[in-house]
């Protein structure tokens, strides 16, 4: 069954299938990365995640740009999709957005009819399935980080990317800051962290990238979600 | 005076009723009766089936009761009524469990199901054509928000 709210997606400009008069065919990869044999859209932005002890820590940073232009560096990439639980997402600005509220919108929708919340897991599978679904359609080139710690369930961190992977993880990274920060998490997270400690674990991710990454990153916005619900971290 | 006003779900008598609704009741009422209880630990669900007919096969041989049905693995439940009717709704409980499954990866809320089931219901009491289901249920489950429910 689909989710009840659908996207609004009438208005996209599907080619005509070459072999059958009325089926269209979901447009191919962006001509800036058919250069990388990818039908992923790289994007500079990266964001990255930590489970603690009783909550989730996520991290994404505040650029909002396109090649050589930054439009603003206070943009918040950490949705809250539900009272105890948030999504950052990676990728071009508009899958994010309308992406995003879709998600926003259906998690609101459940909630409203059932008058009950989705737990962290049931809320990354249906994510998961709408990723899936648009995946052969005109799929979401989004990648995201779930995490959630509602009552009665342990903080979970879910790591999803826009072919509909996922993966129930302690820490994860998301774009070209994956390639930096990974091994760090690797070696600084540790089961049970508190609030601080990750806070901590975050600093050097983000010093790494200061050292090594081309792009700088100055802001980031920082969120963690526990039973009690989301709170924003003044991180800079 | 009321046979006037019978002949579709879709015509309130004068007095506000909807006599094929009531009919549906009365034949609820006419059938075997089901019995549930709820206990600290579980809940009970107990059923009269009635032998219409020597002809028909004994629940232990026959591929399955007329009264109790599994829904899925944390949901069963009674039947009263038209089994004829029951099969229908029985099916589009099973199926409601399973694209909850599909789609969520967990075990769909009691409250949620049978909230479906009624809704499914009530569309034969208000849109044209089709005559309610002269079933009534016993629903009793179990799910982390509520406990074992009946």
């Amino acid at each position: 069954a689909a989710a009840k709210l659908s996207p609004c997606r009438r208005r996209r400009n599907l080619r005509a299938s070459p072999d059958h008069p009325y089926r269209s065919v979901a447009p191919g990869p962006r001509a800036d990365c058919a250069a990388f044999g990818s039908s992923q859209a790289f994007t500079m932005d990266s964001t990255i995640g930590m489970r603690g002890d009783g909550f989730v820590l996520l991290a994404a940073d505040a650029n909002a740009g396109r090649s050589i232009l930054i439009y603003k560096q206070d943009l918040d990439k950490i949705l809250p999709i539900s009272e105890n639980q948030i999504m950052a997402t990676v990728g071009p600005q508009a899958d994010c957005s309308v992406f995003g509220e879709y998600i926003q919108k259906n998690m609101r929708l459940y909630e409203l009819e059932n008058q009950i919340n989705l737990s962290t897991f049931g809320a990354a599978n249906f994510i998961r399935g709408e990723l899936a679904k648009a995946l052969r359609r005109g799929p979401y080139q989004v990648n995201l980080l779930l995490g959630g710690a509602a009552k009665d369930e342990e903080a979970s961190l879910f790591w999803m990317d826009y072919l509909g992977t996922l993966q129930k993880v302690n820490y994860g990274a998301h774009g070209y800051a994956s390639n930096f920060v990974l091994s760090l998490l690797d070696a600084h997270w540790e089961k049970g962290l508190t609030e601080e400690q990750a806070i901590e674990v975050l600093r050097k991710c983000i010093k790494e990238l200061e050292t090594r990454f081309m792009i700088a990153l100055p802001k980031w916005s920082v969120k963690v979600v526990d039973s009690e619900g989301v709170r924003v971290i003044d991180f800079n | 005076m009321s046979r006037r006003y019978d002949q579709s779900t879709t015509t309130f008598s004068p007095e506000g009723r909807l006599h094929q609704v009531e009919y549906a009741i009365n034949a609820i009422n006419n059938a075997g009766t089901c019995v549930g209880i709820m206990a600290k630990d579980s809940v009970i669900l107990a059923a009269e089936k009635k032998q219409l007919s020597i002809l028909l096969a004994n629940s232990e041989h026959a591929k399955g009761s007329e009264k109790m049905y599994k829904i899925d693995d944390h949901i069963c439940c009674v039947v009263a009524g038209l089994s004829s009717d029951a099969s229908i709704l029985i099916n589009q409980a099973r199926l409601s469990s399973q694209q909850y499954l599909y789609r969520y990866q967990e075990a769909m809320p009691v409250e949620m199901l049978v909230q479906r089931i009624c809704d499914y219901k009530q569309a034969y009491t208000q849109y044209g054509g089709l005559r309610p289901f002269g079933v009534g249920f016993l629903f009793c489950g179990w799910d982390k928000h509520h406990g074992y429910q009946l």
